[in-house]
């Protein structure tokens, strides 16, 4: 009788403090003549190709619909990468060895013969390259390509069977947004999973990549001094801001149909909720985090018609000035319509039914042109229940923590100190931690961590199913109840400001106000 | 900025000042931990004092730099502190810099435990063998998160592979980093990448011949530049259970060492070649010949961060392929090496392995 035999350990693997390798692939990156691949895809890919931590075999093709040849794209990637990378000036030796991994592939998204000649392609490359078939496409296309380029390429045994194939992988990287609202994110999730396993699905939400993001979980779960207040105990409330200066640039067309509860706050915002508010995993892997995450997404207790009318601000931008600078109303920029009732602001008051945050009011907030960009978490700490040093005239400030999540991100902890000398007169002072003061150079853009898990096949920072589905199911009727009641006050704040009166209002009702950042 | 030599007493003070002063306001003050670096060698300190440079670009931390010359008999011990900058972010770090004779040296303890950074991480940086020191080490070992060490100047490699095996079976606690052993952490993980089969592992250990090609450049530190190739022969010796039968010197300085690996017997040679591009020590080639005549040749390519490896046999010859190999140069690399990485069983295993080396 024959033993099985057992598998290969490898006598020279050490085993301690790896950092992840991502195998060996080639990524395919579909709508690669956009403003993303210039901007952020190329920029991180050499980035990862400067810190060796792309694959030993690689390679990328970009696929769009335009004429090009190889060398063309490669030429206009390099000018990518010099003007958006984070390290600069470019390092021209190892561009010149990384540009020779770069290829172009023109097609439609629906031609049946360009996906063939992709796969020939493709083969061809693992072959020269040693790729080992192992592919991930990133889809940076107008969500409505999706099903259509994921059945092609399923069609084309470009994506391979999950269950069936095991010597090599495919990957499939989605953009945001998925889907509009509930049923047309159900309607995509199935449109894909007829093709693909939710294993090869990646949803990106390019907030997760980022260092400050990333160290949420760290800083709440290797500090116990802090997670022993992070409840309904002592902290009266949390706010949670998502600020930017600019407007709409020129993506009119895409604001008029998204707006900015799509934009914004069903995915980045709702991940940072679901990071600040989770219980702790029972480990680190990625099924266990998300796990948590989903049943934050989960107690969030559902807006009612009246809270859809009280809870839920939105808001529109006016002219105003930014910087000093004039800047026009909503209404007035490119590709918008001149009436248009397409939200810009929104502010919302939502309530956790869980042990930990029952009772905790969680004041959620994302505009466009507000005074400054900032993205930051801040945690709002009861008062004290004595008033040992509360005068007549004046209350002991609450303790704040703020996470800034960008820019200058770091942790700031606001507290009280006596004021030296005689009287007893209480000061607020911050103690603050910046990443920039102590770690010296920019850490790595968020979309290299990502493109770089999907490579060694790490999830723990792309959005689940199940997370998605559960915030459209808690947007879905604001978007209802926002198509159904037109508001009659747009717009209803000047750029340059920080959004409506209704949305500080939607505070003082409560006795609480918005954190001046 | 640097002060003059300062009384031990006013080295806060002097600090302060220099913080204080017009040319350090555009910068910003930051420390994440104290990194205590020692060196008995001047000529080695230029080498130290770099690799403090690279450090601070990335780990804003306080400096305390001790430099001693056991072979100079005057008695003298020196203070002086600075600010240093960080490359081109605007961070700066306090550096206070103690020189001293070998008759002082019992007094530099007590000089800088007032000066260790409360609360936060202590690194030391040793010069030479940590376990040879009896002064200051024995003094901050109990303080020290962990120790970094370069073994480049160590002559009887037998003998510090004993007492650090006696070391890291003492301090438990106390994580241990030789240099060297970082410095071929990238060649490590390339051979381990490419024998990585159970066929591919099984030809390197029943191989008929290995040469590794060191770099022997002088770099007038004293330092002995095939170190890193025998750790990394050591560790292959290790891993793969060779036992070491025998071992000449030819007059090239190149070293020959036999070991059996119970099927076959066969040669390893150290071959010094000088490449003035790299620095001193740094591996340039690896080439196995394996029992059934498969060649690996393994060799880093001119200013990338990688190694091509060729396979070939006496028929075909495979595609070349290349493995990163981390530039230990840049920052966040060296960082990462000599901070983060943890020092795994391998090490002990290579010091072991090397017990039996001759001395240089």
């Amino acid at each position: 009788m024959t033993l099985p035999s057992l598998p290969f350990k490898n006598p020279l693997e050490e085993l301690i403090g790896v950092s992840k390798i991502a195998a060996p692939c080639v990524i395919v990156i579909f709508g690669a003549t956009g403003d993303l691949t210039a901007r952020k895809l190329f920029p991180a890919l050499y980035n990862l190709a400067l810190d060796g931590q792309l694959p030993a075999h690689f390679a990328c093709v970009g696929f769009a619909r335009r004429e090009k040849s190889h060398e063309d794209f490669r030429q206009e990637m390099c000018e990518a990468v010099s003007q958006f990378s984070r390290t600069k000036p470019i390092d021209d030796v190892l561009w010149q060895n990384f540009s020779q991994q770069i290829f172009y592939h023109r097609s439609e998204f629906d031609q049946d013969e360009g996906y063939e000649q992709l796969n020939r392609f493709l083969q061809e490359l693992d072959r020269k390259l040693d790729t080992k078939g192992n592919r991930v496409f990133y889809l940076s296309t107008q969500p409505s390509y999706f099903p259509l380029i994921i059945e092609k390429l399923k069609q084309h045994q470009l994506v391979y069977d999950a269950d069936k194939i095991q010597d090599k992988w495919s990957r499939v990287i989605i953009e945001k947004p998925f889907g509009h609202d509930v049923s047309s994110a159900l309607s995509l999730q199935k449109e894909i999973t007829k093709h693909l396993d939710e294993s090869q699905i990646y949803r990106i939400d390019h907030y997760l990549g980022k260092e400050t993001v990333q160290n949420l979980l760290v800083f709440r779960f290797s500090n116990p001094i802090f997670e022993a207040v992070w409840n309904n105990r002592y902290v009266d409330h949390i706010q949670i801001t998502v600020a930017e200066e600019i407007g709409i640039g020129s993506r009119g067309n895409f604001w008029e149909e998204a707006g900015l509860l799509r934009d914004i706050i069903q995915n980045h915002v709702m991940q940072l909720l679901s990071l600040v508010a989770m219980e702790p995993p029972i480990n680190i892997n990625a099924t266990a985090i998300r796990n948590e995450k989903v049943k934050v997404m989960e107690a969030v207790r559902p807006l009612s018609e009246a809270d859809l009318a009280t809870q839920v601000i939105r808001g529109q931008y006016a002219a105003g000035l930014i910087n000093g600078k004039e800047a026009c109303g909503y209404r007035q920029e490119k590709n918008v319509n001149p009436n248009s009732y397409v939200e810009t602001y929104a502010a919302l008051k939502l309530y956790l039914d869980s042990w930990r945050w029952a009772g905790v009011p969680f004041y959620l907030r994302a505009g466009k042109r507000l005074p400054k960009r900032a993205t930051e978490i801040a945690i709002f700490f009861k008062n004290t229940p004595s008033f040992l040093y509360h005068s007549r005239n004046k209350k002991i400030e609450p303790n704040i923590l703020v996470i800034r999540i960008q820019p200058d991100e770091g942790i700031s902890l606001k507290m009280n100190c006596k004021v030296p000398g005689l009287s007893q007169c209480i000061q607020p002072v911050k103690m603050d931690f910046r990443y920039g003061s102590y770690f010296g150079l920019a850490p790595p853009e968020a979309y290299e961590r990502l493109i770089c898990d999907c490579m060694s096949g790490d999830n723990t920072l792309f959005a689940r199913e199940d997370e998605v589905m559960a915030s459209w199911r808690l947007l879905t009727p604001v978007l209802d109840y926002w198509k159904a009641v037109q508001p009659k006050d747009f717009p209803n704040y000047p750029s340059g400001t920080w959004g409506p009166a209704a949305a500080d209002q939607l505070l003082e009702k409560d006795g609480r106000h918005w954190r001046l950042i | 900025m640097t002060t003059a030599d300062i009384q031990i007493v006013d080295i806060e003070s002097e600090l302060a000042r220099l913080w204080d002063s017009r040319q350090e306001k555009d910068h910003i003050k930051a420390c994440l931990c104290t990194l205590v670096v020692y060196t008995p060698d001047s000529n080695h300190a230029v080498y130290l004092k770099n690799i403090v440079q690279a450090f601070i670009e990335k780990i804003p931390c306080r400096i305390i730099f001790i430099q001693s010359d056991p072979l100079r008999d005057a008695n003298f011990l020196h203070v002086s502190v600075s600010i240093l900058r960080g490359g081109k972010v605007s961070i700066a770090c306090d550096q206070i810099f103690i020189e001293a004779s070998s008759s002082q040296m019992s007094r530099v303890p007590f000089i800088l435990l007032p000066h260790l950074v409360a609360d936060l991480p202590i690194y030391l940086l040793w010069g030479q063998d940590p376990t040879t020191e009896g002064v200051i080490f024995p003094a901050l070992q109990a303080f020290a998160a962990r120790v970094i060490f370069d073994s480049s100047g160590i002559s009887d490699l037998p003998a510090f592979s004993r007492r650090m095996c006696a070391l890291m079976d003492s301090l438990k606690n106390l994580d241990l980093m030789d240099m060297n052993w970082g410095k071929i952490s990238g060649w490590r993980a390339a051979l381990s990448q490419v024998f990585d089969s159970a066929l591919k592992s099984q030809q390197l250990r029943t191989c008929k011949g290995i040469q590794i090609r060191y770099n022997d450049k002088n770099d007038g530190c004293g330092q002995h530049s095939e170190i890193q190739a025998i750790y990394l022969l050591g560790w292959l010796a290790a891993q793969m259970q060779w036992t070491l039968t025998g071992q000449e010197q030819e007059g090239n300085r190149s070293r020959l060492f036999s070991y059996t690996n119970r099927v076959n017997a066969f040669t390893v040679t150290l071959l010094p070649q000088t490449d003035q591009a790299l620095p001193s020590g740094a591996l340039l080639q690896i080439d196995v010949a394996s029992a059934d005549n498969t060649f690996f040749s393994i060799a880093p390519m001119c200013q990338l961060p990688k190694v091509m490896v060729h396979i070939s046999t006496l028929e075909k010859c495979e595609l070349p392929f290349t493995l990163p190999l981390p530039d230990l140069k840049r920052g966040s690399s060296l960082i990462k090496t000599i901070l983060y990485d943890e020092t795994s069983e391998h090490y002990r295993n290579m010091l072991q392995a090397i017990e039996h080396v001759w001395p240089f």
